[in-house]
């Protein structure tokens, strides 16, 4: 089974990215290997859609979760329509949050994020 | 013969200009400001023909699509989403260019017209308008330029700042006018506009508006050597007239005003075509 994060560095260490279209890399954990890969998100120059991007991205690693802090309206949307089941963490580690996710502490986004 | 008007920062007095300029020279009016057109306040164009602007967007044949995503893959705007069952479209971001439908290779793809605006055209007057919630003014733009072909001389009005919009508006003109303020805001935005202008190879000339004496916008054109093609005065006068919808030029201090910028306009455009 693998989960997916939204991620500041590449790095097991790195926080978790607040923003999910730009963020600077997706982390997959896998959670039978208990270990991270990495890629670069290429679509966070995109001028226009970087949401949308980046759920295309994500829908194509067939993980089972992201976690992420937000998600904006269209982002979400996209998301929503997956079978992706989507959680918010709020300023931690990429361990942090996949400890708590493996402890069932984490919340679910459950609407996109409106400024 | 097209001037185009535009400013980089907003709210410097390109329609005062554009709208008081178009009178006295007798040339057409056409406001590209499709998010916000005001023109129309001071010109009062009477009976005007309207059409609407549509945008090409996909429609996707589900029955017939094989789910090989090639569309999504094309879609330089991210207009597209290839879910597992289905393609998802975000059509405020779809520019309608097409390249969806030429790569699909199960012919599932085909087209419709989705109103994004209108345009509306009377005597010498036109204008463009966009939709609440659309994002791109382009398109209207530019079918407001090729459908106001047949005025012969015209004065189009941009919309603010340095983007797509602008561009659009700009190209083709035979000259542009650059509308800015004394202010330290209005050099900084003015400076970007003269980059888009020197880069389009348009000749130009600078109006400064709000004048109330030497200051750094005069230093900034003479360091520059950019023409000045005149001033309008800062006062309450102008405000009170502009804030009832009124051309400046009904005032004829302001006349005379707009009358040394037409002179200095024209000697510009003689000289362009020297």
């Amino acid at each position: 089974m693998k989960i997916v994060l939204s991620s500041q560095g590449n790095k097991k260490e790195s926080l978790v990215d607040v923003r999910f279209g730009r963020c600077n890399y997706f982390a997959i954990y896998n959670v039978d290997k208990k270990s991270f890969d990495f890629v670069e998100n290429t679509g966070k120059e995109s001028n226009q859609g970087a949401g949308i991007a980046a759920a295309q991205v994500v829908l194509k690693l067939n993980a089972e979760a992201l976690l992420t802090e937000r998600l904006g309206p269209k982002a979400f949307k996209v998301l929503e329509a997956s079978s992706m089941t989507l959680f918010k963490c709020h300023g931690m580690s990429l361990e942090d949050a996949v400890d708590r996710f493996k402890k069932n502490s984490l919340t679910l986004i459950e609407e996109p994020y409106r400024n | 013969m097209d001037i185009v008007v535009l400013s980089g920062k907003g709210g410097t007095g390109k329609t005062t200009v554009a709208t008081n300029l178009s009178k006295v020279m007798s040339y057409a009016y056409v406001d590209c400001d499709v998010e916000e057109p005001n023109g129309y306040i001071f010109l009062k164009p009477e009976q005007s023909t309207e059409m609407e602007v549509t945008l090409k967007n996909p429609v996707i044949d589900s029955g017939k699509c094989v789910h090989c995503h090639a569309c999504v893959t094309s879609c330089e705007y991210n207009a597209l989403v290839g879910l597992l069952d289905k393609i998802m479209l975000f059509e405020e971001l779809c520019h309608g260019c097409g390249a969806c439908q030429l790569v699909c290779k199960a012919d599932a793809m085909t087209e419709t017209e989705r109103p994004i605006g209108e345009i509306r055209i009377s005597e010498g007057f036109a204008m463009g308008l966009l939709n609440l919630k659309e994002p791109m003014g382009g398109p209207i733009i530019s079918d407001l330029k090729e459908k106001t072909n047949h005025f012969k001389n015209r004065f189009i009005d941009a919309p603010p700042g340095t983007s797509c919009s602008v561009v659009k508006s700009v190209e083709g003109s035979d000259f542009a006018i650059l509308v800015t303020e004394p202010t330290t805001f209005g050099l900084h935005d003015l400076i970007k506009a003269v980059e888009l202008i020197e880069m389009m190879k348009i000749p130009y000339g600078v109006i400064i508006n709000r004048y109330d004496g030497y200051s750094l916008m005069d230093e900034y054109l003479e360091y520059k050597n950019i023409l000045c093609l005149g001033n309008i005065p800062f006062s309450r006068k102008a405000a009170k007239l502009y804030s009832e919808g009124s051309l400046l030029i009904e005032d004829d201090s302001y006349k005379n005003h707009f009358m040394t910028i037409k002179k200095n306009l024209e000697d510009a455009l003689e000289r362009r075509t020297l």
